[in-house]
C-alpha cells in the first residue's frame, strides 16, 4: 500500500541530525573549506561519539552496526527489521545540509565498508565491520580509480600476484575519499589482464601494511573539508583472507562489488539533495522569511514574479529528486533490485544540485558570489555529486541499458 | 511506514485500465483526433468501467466503493496513456459528482447522483476557465448575484468539456464580494440554463468537445448552490493532482513509443538507441516519468489523509507540465522526420501535452 508516512524513528533521526548539522557543522563549515587539509579533529571525535552512542553509522547505512548480514534477517521475516537505507537517506540529507565536506569526514564504514558489505563473506563482514565500528573513530576507504581510468572500472591495472597465502599488490590509486585517515582500504586489483572482469578482485588492505603509502592529497574545487588522497601500493602483501568474497571463482567478484553502488548511490543522491536544500533554504530565508516575498503556488504566471517562480522550481526539483531517492532506498530495504532506480536518483539529484546551487547565487546577486556567504561554497561542493560514484553520464548509461534491455556492447 | 507498492486491488485496477487504454482507446485515437469526434461506444465502454459512478453511495444507485485519490491517480495515468481526450470525456461526470460528494447537501446528492446511470453515459461537466489571457481562478469575472430566492449568474466560460450534451454544469462563480479562492462557490446549472456557443478549436485535445458558454442572467435556485465554504482550494488541489497523473500517462505513451522506435530504427548500421544522445534522453525521460508519478502519488496520498495538498499539487502540476514538454518534444525528436508526420502518434501527444500547463479543472479526483 502506497504510503509516505515516515516512521517515528525516521522523524526523530531527521530532527536530530538536522539540529546537529545546524548547530555543530554549519558554524565550522567555512573554516574547513578555507583551511583545506586541516583535520577537523574535534568534530570527528564528537561526531563519532555521538553516532556511536546512537548505534548508527551514517556513512554506510546498509551495514548494520555489528557487521551482521541483513539478508539473513530478510529470509526470516517479511520485512527488514529497520529500513536502514531509507533511514540513512533521510538522515544524511540533513547532515549534508550542514556541510557536505564535513559529511564525508564523518568516521564510519564509508565506501570501503559498503564494498565489504556488498562483496564480503560473512566472516569478512564481521571482522572488518568490528574495526570500522570500533570505539575509536575509524574509516573505510575505497581505492578504485587509477590515473589511467575513472568511469571504466574494468580497466583496473593495479596487479595482484598470488604468493602462497598472500597476494602482492602493486599500483597507484587516486581520488581515494578519506584516503589520509582510513583504517582500511578496499583496493581493486587484477589477477591478470587476460582474465578480464572476472580477474578483478577487491582486497582489504589495513592501515600500516608494509608497502601501502599515502602519496599526496588533492587540491579540490569543493568538499575541501574531506581529503582525497593518492595511495600507492608497492609490493604490498595482503593475506588471502582479505580477498573480498574469498578465493573461489564463483564468489562475488567485480559484479558483486559493483553492487556496492546500488546501496551507495541513493545515499550520495540524498547528500546532493541536502546541499540543494541548503542553498534553497538560504535564499528562502532572505527573500521569503526576512523580506516577505510570497510564493503563490498555483497562481497564474502573470500574477507572479521571477524570483517566486524560480524558488518554486527549485523546490519542485528537490522534491522530485527526493522521491526518486526514497524509492531507490526503499527498494533496497525490501531486497528489490534497484540498479536502475539508484542510478535514476543519483543522476537526477546530481543535476538538481548543480542547477539549484548555481541559481541560488544568481538570485543573491553579487552578494551570492561573495565568500561571506556559503552559497558559493555549496555550488563548488555540489559539482562532485554529479561526478563521483559514477558521473551523471554513467548513471544515464546504466538507466538506458536497463530500459532498452541492452548489453554493454549494444550501448557503449 | 513508507511504501511504494500498489495493493493487489490497485494492481488489478491499473491492469484493467491499461488494457482498456491499449485495446480500445489506442485503436481509434488517431481517427478521433482527426475527426474531432470520440466514438460513442468508447465513451460507453469507458463509462462502464464505473470510474465516475463506482464511488457514489449505494443509497443513490452507486456501488458505494471507496473514493480514493490514490486509486484515482493510478487510473488516470492509464486512461491518459490511452488517450487524453477520451480520458477527459469519460471522466467528465466526476467534475460534478466529486464536488458533490465532498460538499453537497443530501438533496443535491439525491438529485444529481441518481442521474448517473452505470450503463449509460450521462454527462456532467464543470465550467471554471474564462476567455481571458490573464485568466486567474482567484479573480473570476463570472458573478453570482443574490436575488432573493435565486442567484443570478452572468459571465463567460471557456473550454467547457462536453457542454453540448451535459445534463448539467457546475459553474464556478464569485458570490458577492468574496476575495480570492475563499469567495468562490459552485452553481449547478442544468443544460438550457447556459448558452452553448462555438466549439473550441485547440492545438491538441482535438477529439474532446469543448465549448465557450455564456451565462446571461441564468437563474440558479438556492438548493442548487454548492456551498464550498472555502473548499475551492481543495477542489483545485484535487484537480491539479489529477493533472499530474494525466501528464504521467501522456508522457509514458510518448516515451514508450520513442523507445520502441529507437530500438527498431537503424542508422549508420545500428539501432539509433545505441547512440548516446538517444539513449541518455530516453533515460532522462524514464527518470522524470518516475518522478512525476511519485509526485502524483504523494499528493494523492496527502488528499486521502485529509492533509492540505494545495501546495504539493500545484507545484507538482507545474513541474509535470514542464516535463510533459520535455518528454513529448524529445519523443518527437527521436522519431526525426517521422515524428512530424501524422502517421505516428507522437505529434498528437506533443500537442495534447501542451495543454497541461494552461488548463485548469479538466478532471478531478
Amino acid at each position: 500500500m502506497i504510503d509516505f508516512e515516515l516512521t517515528p524513528i525516521m522523524k526523530m533521526a531527521r530532527e536530530f541530525t538536522h539540529t546537529y548539522a545546524r548547530d555543530v557543522m554549519r558554524p565550522i563549515a567555512r573554516k574547513y573549506d578555507e583551511e583545506e587539509h586541516t583535520e577537523p579533529t574535534e568534530f570527528i571525535q564528537k561526531t563519532h561519539e555521538m553516532f556511536r552512542s546512537m548505534g548508527f553509522s551514517f556513512s554506510t547505512a546498509n551495514s548494520s552496526g555489528d557487521g551482521e548480514d541483513k539478508s539473513e534477517h530478510k529470509e526470516k521475516h517479511d520485512r527488514p527489521k529497520m529500513e536502514m537505507n531509507l533511514l540513512g537517506a533521510i538522515a544524511i540529507e540533513e547532515i549534508a545540509w550542514g556541510c557536505p565536506g564535513l559529511t564525508l569526514r564523518i568516521p564510519g564504514p564509508g565506501l570501503g565498508g559498503a564494498a565489504i558489505m556488498a562483496a564480503g563473506t560473512p566472516e569478512q563482514k564481521k571482522r572488518f565491520m568490528k574495526v570500522l565500528n570500533g570505539p575509536k573513530p575509524s574509516y573505510g576507504a575505497m581505492a578504485l580509480t587509477e590515473p589511467g581510468f575513472g568511469s571504466d572500472a574494468s580497466a583496473v591495472s593495479t596487479t595482484a600476484v598470488q604468493d602462497g597465502d598472500y597476494y602482492i599488490l602493486n599500483g597507484t590509486k587516486i581520488f581515494v575519499t578519506g584516503g589520509d585517515m582510513a583504517d582500511l582500504y578496499v583496493v581493486w586489483a587484477t589477477l591478470g589482464k587476460d582474465l578480464g572482469r572476472s580477474g578483478i578482485k577487491a582486497f582489504v588492505v589495513e592501515k600500516g601494511t608494509p608497502g601501502l603509502k599515502m602519496a599526496r592529497l588533492e587540491h579540490k574545487l569543493g568538499i575541501r573539508a574531506s581529503d582525497t588522497a593518492e595511495v600507492v601500493l608497492e609490493d604490498c602483501r595482503v593475506h588471502k583472507d582479505n580477498l573480498l568474497g574469498g578465493e573461489k571463482k564463483e564468489e562475488k567478484g567485480f559484479k558483486g562489488a559493483m553492487q556496492t553502488f546500488d546501496a551507495t548511490r541513493p545515499m550520495v543522491a540524498a547528500m546532493a539533495i541536502g546541499i540543494a536544500r541548503s542553498a534553497y533554504d538560504y535564499v528562502y530565508e532572505d527573500f521569503v522569511v526576512k523580506n516577505g516575498l510570497e510564493i503563490n503556488y498555483g497562481r497564474p504566471l502573470h500574477t507572479r514574479g521571477y524570483i517566486e517562480t524560480v524558488l518554486e522550481d527549485m523546490e519542485a526539483k528537490i522534491h522530485a529528486a527526493r522521491l526518486l531517492t526514497w524509492k531507490a532506498a526503499w527498494m533496497l530495504d525490501h531486497s528489490l533490485p534497484n540498479l536502475k532506480e539508484a542510478s535514476m536518483a543519483k543522476a537526477k539529484a546530481g543535476t538538481v544540485v548543480d542547477e539549484v546551487t548555481q541559481k541560488a547565487i544568481e538570485l543573491y546577486g553579487p552578494e551570492g558570489y561573495s565568500r561571506r556567504h556559503l552559497l558559493e561554497k555549496w555550488m563548488r561542493d555540489a559539482k562532485v555529486y554529479d561526478v563521483f560514484e559514477g558521473t551523471g553520464q554513467i548513471q544515464r548509461l546504466v538507466v538506458a541499458r536497463a530500459i532498452l534491455d541492452y548489453t554493454r556492447k549494444e550501448l557503449k | 511506514m513508507v511504501s511504494f507498492e500498489l495493493s493487489e486491488e490497485q494492481t488489478l485496477l491499473r491492469d484493467t485500465c491499461r488494457d482498456f487504454a491499449l485495446t480500445v482507446m489506442r485503436k481509434q485515437d488517431r481517427q478521433a483526433d482527426e475527426s474531432g469526434e470520440i466514438p460513442a461506444d468508447i465513451v460507453k465502454q469507458g463509462h462502464e468501467l464505473g470510474l465516475t459512478t463506482g464511488y457514489l453511495p449505494e443509497a443513490y444507485g452507486g456501488a458505494g466503493s471507496r473514493l480514493s485519490a490514490l486509486d484515482s491517480v493510478i487510473i488516470f495515468e492509464e486512461l491518459a496513456y490511452g488517450n487524453l481526450s477520451m480520458a477527459l470525456n469519460i471522466l467528465a461526470p466526476s467534475l460534478l459528482n466529486i464536488p458533490l460528494m465532498l460538499y453537497g447537501t443530501d438533496d443535491q446528492k439525491k438529485k444529481y447522483f441518481t442521474m448517473n446511470k452505470p450503463d449509460q453515459f450521462q454527462g456532467f461537466t464543470a465550467a471554471l476557465t474564462e476567455p481571458s489571457v490573464r485568466f486567474d481562478p482567484e479573480a473570476l469575472k463570472t458573478t453570482a448575484l443574490d436575488d432573493g430566492d435565486d442567484f443570478v449568474l452572468n459571465g463567460e466560460k471557456a473550454f467547457v468539456a462536453i457542454a453540448d450534451s451535459a445534463l448539467a454544469a457546475l459553474v464556478f462563480a464569485k458570490k458577492g464580494s468574496g476575495e480570492g479562492l475563499a469567495g468562490i462557490d459552485g452553481f449547478i446549472v442544468p443544460s438550457g440554463g447556459f448558452a452553448v456557443k462555438e466549439r473550441e478549436k485547440n492545438q491538441g485535445l482535438r477529439a474532446l468537445k469543448q465549448f465557450t458558454l455564456s451565462l446571461d442572467g441564468a437563474r440558479v435556485q438556492r438548493p442548487d448552490v454548492l456551498k464550498l465554504s472555502g473548499g475551492f482550494a481543495n477542489l483545485l488541489a484535487r484537480s491539479r493532482t489529477a493533472s499530474i497523473a494525466l501528464t504521467t500517462g501522456v508522457c509514458r505513451a510518448a516515451y514508450e513509443y520513442a523507445l520502441a522506435y529507437a530500438k527498431e530504427r537503424n542508422a549508420f548500421g545500428e539501432p539509433i538507441a545505441s547512440r548516446q544522445w538517444v539513449a541518455f534522453t530516453l533515460a532522462e525521460m524514464a527518470t522524470e516519468i518516475d518522478a512525476i508519478r511519485l509526485m502524483a502519488w504523494k499528493s494523492a496520498w496527502m488528499l486521502d489523509k485529509d492533509m492540505d495538498a494545495y501546495k504539493e499539487a500545484s507545484m507538482g502540476k507545474r513541474y509535470a507540465a514542464d516535463i510533459a514538454m520535455f518528454i513529448t518534444r524529445n519523443a518527437t525528436q527521436i522519431l526525426g522526420g517521422h515524428g512530424f508526420i501524422r502517421e505516428h502518434p507522437v505529434e498528437m501527444w506533443y500537442r495534447d501535452a501542451r495543454s497541461f500547463a494552461v488548463s485548469e479543472f479538466m478532471a478531478i479526483l
